[in-house]
């Protein structure tokens, strides 16, 4: 995914039809919601990051824990790292997150203090 | 000093000393193992990131992308590998978990190394 | 006081990080050395020599195939030591003496799981197939269908999802990951390369493409099939109740 440019990819520029062509606002438009979008999902990251390790309650630490991975998928992906964000979505919030409740069920639930 | 274009560097690094600091000072063992996942995956974005090319593509051919418009396909390949040994360290560890606590009843580091020097 | 030492030096090593990162080169900047070095050759070369389209399943299973090598290695001791942990069942079906209380076992969940599941493995499928036209590959349709088998375990109990994928089943695939990596790595020696050479150098130039995409396939097929079942094994092992579960005096 390519935003921005000129010449921009799957289309070559034409100076054929108007529908084509990006108006400045758009490429404006474009390239700041891309920023904003990354810097949306890296805040996310470091604020489910202390929220998995700050809960008391270890069951909800591990769920926090599961969003986190989730959203470090949608990062890589973003990082145009498709395997990547497909392994990680599938081993973070499908295997480790589960594997985290069977042990948590098999030993105890809250933190102890 | 550019911080702001290498915002997901620095992101990396501070999810870093997030998942040290856990692994340090919580006494909970789980939440020891969640603090090493979040070390392990803060330096997978780390490597990602460094590979990243401004207004790059997946590097898939087939798409009619040009391969000089690709993002890094080196670092992938190496984070491909060290998520499975992620998931494997973090499989063991669970499981030396279950077996820790049917021993000693107790998840908490302290009063481990406590029942630890009692047993001699 | 442990705690003001621990966050002055995780500080310290913060501030550290923080300013060997603000002193790298701007990050996606065309002209980095991470993007002029080394990365052209591989991006240009790797759909004529490894007739992958997808540059990182060609990487990772020709050009740095050894790393593969250890990775498939490395998951199965996982398995062996999580087995050596907390041991296997005997053969036969699993007998749940305690139900994991707590999932709910409404009709809702345990409809939609039954209609979800044979189409998550159909995408896994898809996946693990596709691994060098399109993003996937062998190991994430393998997690993929571990991810589904533990949807069923948890909805349905260990007793019926250990009847289906049964020991028998799980057994002998859970090695084939390593051994099929293995196996044609060393056809690879036969054909007159060094090990894991895909393309035969002896053999007629007519037989090439078609034989080194049917050897990538059969690869990424292994390591996704036990990834899979290593992945389905280390679950079963840690649900599976011994006996009663209190803690021994």
């Amino acid at each position: 995914m390519v935003r921005g440019r000129e010449d921009s990819f799957p289309l070559p520029t034409r100076r054929g039809p108007r529908r084509f062509r990006r108006s400045s606002w758009e490429v404006m438009m474009g390239s700041s919601w891309d920023v904003t979008l990354n810097v949306l999902l890296l805040a996310l990251l470091v604020v489910t990051a202390l929220l998995a390790v700050s809960a008391r309650d270890l069951l909800a630490a591990v769920i926090v824990f599961a969003v986190y991975s989730l959203i470090m998928a949608l990062t890589w992906q973003r990082l145009q790292a498709p395997d990547l964000a497909l392994t990680e979505a599938a081993v973070g919030a499908g295997v480790t997150t589960v594997l985290f409740v069977v042990t948590i069920f098999r030993t105890r639930r809250r933190e102890e203090e | 000093m550019n911080l702001w274009p290498n915002l997901h560097y620095a992101v990396a690094m501070v999810l870093f000393c997030i998942g040290l600091y856990t692994v340090i000072m919580r006494r909970n063992i789980i939440k020891k193992i969640i603090g090493l996942n979040i070390m392990e995956t803060s330096v997978f974005l780390f490597l990602i990131s460094i590979g990243y090319l401004e207004g790059g593509a997946a590097p898939v051919h087939g798409h009619g992308v040009d391969p000089s418009r690709m993002v890094n396909p080196l670092p992938q390949s190496l984070i491909l590998t060290a998520i499975v040994v992620a998931v494997s360290v973090t499989a063991l560890a669970l499981s030396l978990v279950i077996l820790l606590y049917r021993q000693f009843g107790t998840l908490d580091v302290s009063r481990l190394f406590r029942e630890e020097e009692e047993a001699g | 006081m442990k705690r003001l030492v621990s966050l002055f030096f995780i500080g310290a090593l913060a501030l550290l990080l923080l300013y060997v990162v603000s002193r790298m080169p701007p990050m996606g900047d065309p002209g980095n050395p991470t993007a002029t070095r080394v990365v052209p050759r591989y991006l240009e070369r790797a759909e004529e020599e490894t007739h992958a389209r997808n540059v990182v399943t060609g990487i990772i299973i020709n050009y740095r195939g050894f790393d593969t090598l250890g990775e498939v290695t490395v998951i199965y001791c996982a398995l062996a030591a999580v087995l050596a942990v907390l041991g296997r069942e005997k053969r036969g079906r699993i007998r749940d003496y305690v139900e994991l209380s707590g999932f709910p076992s409404s009709v809702i969940v345990r409809t939609m799981v039954a209609l979800v599941v044979p189409f998550i493995l159909l995408f896994s499928l898809y996946t693990i197939l596709h691994g060098e036209i399109s993003p996937g590959g062998g190991f994430q349709g393998g997690a993929v269908i571990g991810a589904s088998m533990i949807i069923f375990t948890t909805i349905y109990g260990l007793h019926l999802s250990s009847v289906k994928v049964s020991q028998g089943l799980r057994s002998p695939l859970e090695g084939s990951a390593v051994i099929t990596f293995f196996l044609v790595g060393v056809l690879g020696l036969f054909g007159g390369g060094n090990f894991l050479t895909y393309a035969w150098p002896k053999v007629s130039q007519a037989l090439h493409p078609a034989l080194v995409t049917w050897l990538t396939v059969l690869v990424e097929v292994g390591i996704g099939l036990g990834g899979a079942m290593v992945l389905v094994s280390i679950l079963f092992a840690m649900v599976r109740e011994e006996g009663a579960d209190e803690p021994l005096a």
